[in-house]
């Protein structure tokens, strides 16, 4: 692992999103939400929120921010996939540590209703505004959220690994790129 | 002659635990309006076949925890047409003409009805059942063959489709203790 890594266990990225992206994702997910009869998250989620792994937009944005991501990170890295939900009234997020995949993490806030909603990296409250993310080890750092008070905010997770470190084979999260599903990843 | 009982579908753990106990909280935070009876619509008069409130869901709501929910329990309402067509396949969906939350405080019912009507094309009613923390408020067919009451244990998570012709008055029984949380969605 590269040596600025250990410089920070978290960081709040001001802006990550430009006006014009944040209006663009925000558009996009609002409409996909309203349309997703068939995407529900009841794994991870306590109110099976909409949510999509992979999702083109934001499998752009994951390869389009790399270059920001290296800048802030200090790191060479590797994406390996995007995650994004679009959090509802009384909705959480428990407590816990992400898989190989997610060692270098980027949780963006992409739209909110403007109720605030704190997210905790190693036990430290962090609040967001609509286009700032916060990059936090994913497989380091415990990370959580409280009940959701608000109605709705959406969120996009963008993932990379260290090219030089321990979880460099996750490139891609083992698909064959970026953009596919992992069930399709030998059907196409 | 067991058409009738035979016509109406129970299916149960439609929806997971996890997601009834989040939509419950999320009905108590909702505020409900009285529900109306199509005569009174007609007649502008109030009568007392009725005592319930409800609370629209839609998928074109303002609020994105709103259409959650309408989509989310449209997912397993289509799901459910599914097993219904196993028995029915003459039956063919063609849409959700409304989705309500239903809320039958202590003393609340519906005297017995059917769900068809002159301007509202229903064909296929469903009731989805969100607790059983109350007393009374049973939902009820009349079987006009047989001269008997059917009576749907109530069960968290139990699903209901009917057809919503003449061939199936039902009610809800006054509710003598707490209070009774439904969804209810008709189609067509």
């Amino acid at each position: 692992m590269g040596q600025l890594k250990k410089d920070f266990k978290f960081k709040i990225i001001k802006n990550f999103l430009d006006d014009n992206e944040r209006r663009l994702i925000k558009n996009y997910c609002t409409s996909y939400h309203i349309n997703n009869q068939n995407n529900f998250d009841i794994s991870q989620n306590n109110n099976g929120d909409t949510s999509k792994y992979s999702d083109p937009l934001m499998e752009s944005l994951l390869l389009c921010k790399l270059s920001k991501i290296q800048e802030e990170s200090g790191l060479k890295l590797l994406p390996t996939y995007s995650f994004w939900r679009m959090y509802t009234k009384f909705a959480d997020l428990k407590p816990h540590k992400d898989r190989p995949s997610c060692e270098c993490s980027v949780t963006v806030q992409i739209a909110s209703d403007g109720t605030k909603w704190p997210i905790k990296i190693d036990g430290e409250e962090i609040i967001l505004e609509d286009g700032d993310a916060a990059l936090y080890w994913g497989t380091e750092v415990e990370h959580s959220r409280e009940e959701f008070l608000g109605d709705y905010q959406s969120q996009v997770f963008l993932h990379y690994v260290d090219a030089n470190g321990p979880f460099k084979e996750y490139i891609y999260d083992k698909r064959v790129f970026a953009g596919i599903d992992l069930e399709k990843n030998i059907n196409f | 002659m067991e058409l009738i009982k035979k016509s109406i579908l129970v299916l149960d753990d439609v929806i997971g635990v996890t997601q009834v106990s989040q939509l419950l909280k999320y009905a108590n935070s909702v505020e409900f309006n009285r529900a109306v009876t199509v005569g009174e619509i007609i007649t502008k008069e109030k009568n007392n076949h009725r005592v319930t409130k409800n609370f629209p869901l839609s998928r074109l709501s303002g609020s994105l925890s709103n259409v959650h929910w309408y989509n989310f329990i449209a997912n397993k309402f289509k799901n459910s047409i599914l097993t219904f067509q196993e028995s029915f396949p003459y039956y063919h969906f063609n849409k959700i003409n409304n989705m309500e939350i239903l809320k039958y405080e202590n003393n609340g019912y519906y005297k017995y009805h059917i769900d068809e009507g002159e301007n509202l094309n229903r064909i296929l009613s469903c009731i989805l059942l969100l607790n059983n923390d109350y007393e009374g408020g049973e939902l009820c067919f009349y079987d006009q063959i047989n001269k008997k009451e059917i009576t749907i244990d109530k069960k968290v998570g139990r699903m209901i489709l009917w057809p919503s012709n003449f061939l199936f008055p039902h009610a809800v029984k006054p509710v003598t203790k707490g209070t009774r949380f439904s969804v209810v969605i008709w189609a067509s």
